[in-house]
């Protein structure tokens, strides 16, 4: 059973020349993580807008093929279920913040789905602390830096627990060392809950250790798909933000020996402790 | 020259840019690195005039910014905003980097001319007539390129420029900092993106709670052993140069790769 089905998906935006999507299928089982990558305007945000039924539902186009969620149609979910179905955090998190405090703005989706206010504050208070953020509950969003706002829209989403998180480029904003501990903390709740996750992300290196696959668009196709660490190897495009390390070891040896980067410094460490670099 | 004379700035709360002294030279390729918050972003504003300092001056070329007319700094100063929809408002791509040529007093048809031009260097000329806001994130962000790229200021702020950028996008955004330079403009960068400023081995200043805690070449950041005090990840190609004991550490998988192929497979 997969919580995420994409059948033969076309679309073709209304006065466009071209298909933005161009016959895309791909399956993600419950409780796994997926990058999804390409060259800008390959067609990520159109699939990510097919998939959350944006797509037909307020973009004209022709449209083919179906997206099912948790086994049903996107097409056919109420608002509702949809809402609780698939959580997305935008790009740009100025795009998703409509409250003034942190707390109110985590609380925010907890409320409006009618839980009771012991549940929204153990929650909310919770999903803080998991995120390393709870020092900020009483600030005013305004007074954050754009790494912390992504943060707390990340937190806003986590909170309300849903089956498909979706992540459009979520560390863009962030500085290495907070990318990274926003990737393993994500990656420790949505695997403690269950939850399954796309991510968008040019910067791969950060997710890549947590991935459990990994899809590559070009053009509006699917060009690659399947284990992330195997995709990673194939890969021999010029579009994608491959890791330095992986680049050396492409060019200096025509192949991947180590796919992590600490256990290619090892690597290296043992071969000059032999007499070689 | 932009030079910063003991500069403050407040949001209300504290320093956000706490007694900052520094000089950038035409032609320098300058780096400021920190994390989020730290204050990279407010001292680019300040440079580019968008804020004047509460204490101390900032001064373009020796126009103290807190009573130059913004219009006379622009001429000289270009930022690219790190959120491109803080800066796109016009119903046209052609008419976003036509926009503030015009105001510079070019006419329509020049204008026209050197925004077609710079849409062509950013790859973005088939989107001439779409409006800026339909573009994808990357797109958006190249088209802040372009901007300023067409009206040609002698001094080019880049806030985060690699936020969202493919690989290709990440390349011609680097040849286009080495023409700049060449051609003898400034070019400033606020970033925490090391692996990508690693190839240009810039003039560095690290910033912390919006204090310059250390500044030099970026090799030379890396090479001290007490690096990890400013928490900055190393980049990949710095930490295998050390691994593999270079006295120059490689600034391009390229130059490494070649140094690995030239010493035999480990």
């Amino acid at each position: 059973m997969h919580v995420l089905e994409v059948k033969n998906l076309s679309f073709t935006y209304r006065g466009e020349p071209k298909k933005a999507l161009d016959n895309v299928s791909l399956n993600l089982p419950y409780g796994k993580v997926m990058i999804l990558a390409g060259p800008s305007g390959c067609g990520k945000t159109t699939l990510l807008r097919a998939i959350t039924g944006l797509i037909p539902k307020f973009y004209e186009g022709e449209y083919k093929g179906e997206v099912l969620i948790d086994g049903k149609n996107v097409l056919s979910i109420t608002q509702r279920d949809l809402v609780q179905s698939i959580g997305y955090v935008f790009q740009n998190p100025e795009n998703q913040l409509v409250s003034y405090i942190v707390e109110r703005e985590v609380a925010f989706g907890l409320e409006n789905m009618g839980f009771d206010k012991d549940y929204i504050i153990n929650k909310t208070e919770n999903i803080l602390k998991e995120l390393g953020i709870y020092e900020l509950r009483n600030r005013p969003l305004r007074t954050l830096s754009d790494g912390q706002k992504q943060l707390v829209a990340i937190a806003g989403i986590l909170v309300m627990e849903p089956k498909l998180l979706i992540l459009d480029e979520p560390t863009s904003t962030l500085d290495p060392a907070a990318a990274k501990k926003v990737a393993s903390t994500v990656d420790q709740i949505i695997r403690n809950k269950g939850i399954s996750a796309i991510i968008v992300e040019h910067r791969i290196d950060i997710f890549s250790d947590f991935a459990d696959f990994m899809a590559v668009m070009e053009a509006g196709k699917i060009t690659d798909f399947g284990d992330i660490k195997e995709v990673l190897e194939r890969y021999s495009g010029d579009d994608l933000r491959v890791p330095a390390f992986i680049d050396v070891q492409k060019k200096a040896y025509g192949r991947v020996i180590a796919r992590k980067f600490e256990d290619y410094l090892s690597l290296l460490n043992a071969s000059s402790k032999r007499g070689k670099p | 020259m932009i030079r910063l004379e003991d500069v403050y700035y407040t949001y209300g709360t504290g320093y956000a840019v706490e007694g900052i002294s520094l000089e950038i030279n035409e032609g320098q390729l300058v780096a400021f690195v920190g994390h989020n918050g730290s204050g990279k972003t407010t001292i680019a504003k300040l440079m580019a005039g968008i804020i004047k300092p509460v204490k101390g001056s900032v001064f373009i070329d020796e126009m103290d910014t807190k009573n130059t007319k913004h219009s006379n700094i622009v001429r000289k100063v270009g930022m690219v905003f790190q959120n491109p929809d803080y800066q796109l408002f016009e119903s046209t791509v052609l008419e976003e980097v036509m926009f503030a040529l015009k105001n510079m007093g070019y006419e329509k048809e020049k204008a026209k001319e050197m925004a077609i031009k710079s849409l062509e260097m950013f790859g973005l000329s088939g989107y001439a007539q779409r409006p800026p806001l339909s573009l994808s994130g990357g797109e958006k962000k190249r088209l802040t390129f372009a901007i300023v790229y067409a009206w040609d200021p002698k001094y080019i702020i880049f806030d985060e420029p690699t936020v969202g950028q493919d690989r290709k996008n990440l390349q011609n955004l680097s040849v286009m900092i080495n023409e700049l330079i060449k051609s003898g403009k400034s070019v400033i960068i606020t970033s925490h993106d090391m692996e990508f400023l690693w190839q240009f081995n810039p003039l560095t200043y690290v910033i912390e709670k919006g204090k310059v805690v250390w500044s030099g070449y970026m090799k030379e950041l890396f090479s001290q052993t007490d690096f990890s005090m400013y928490n900055l990840t190393e980049p990949q190609l710095s930490a295998i140069s050390r691994k593999l004991g270079l006295k120059q550490p490689a600034l391009t998988a390229e130059e490494l790769s070649e140094v690995i192929k030239g010493v035999g497979s480990i």
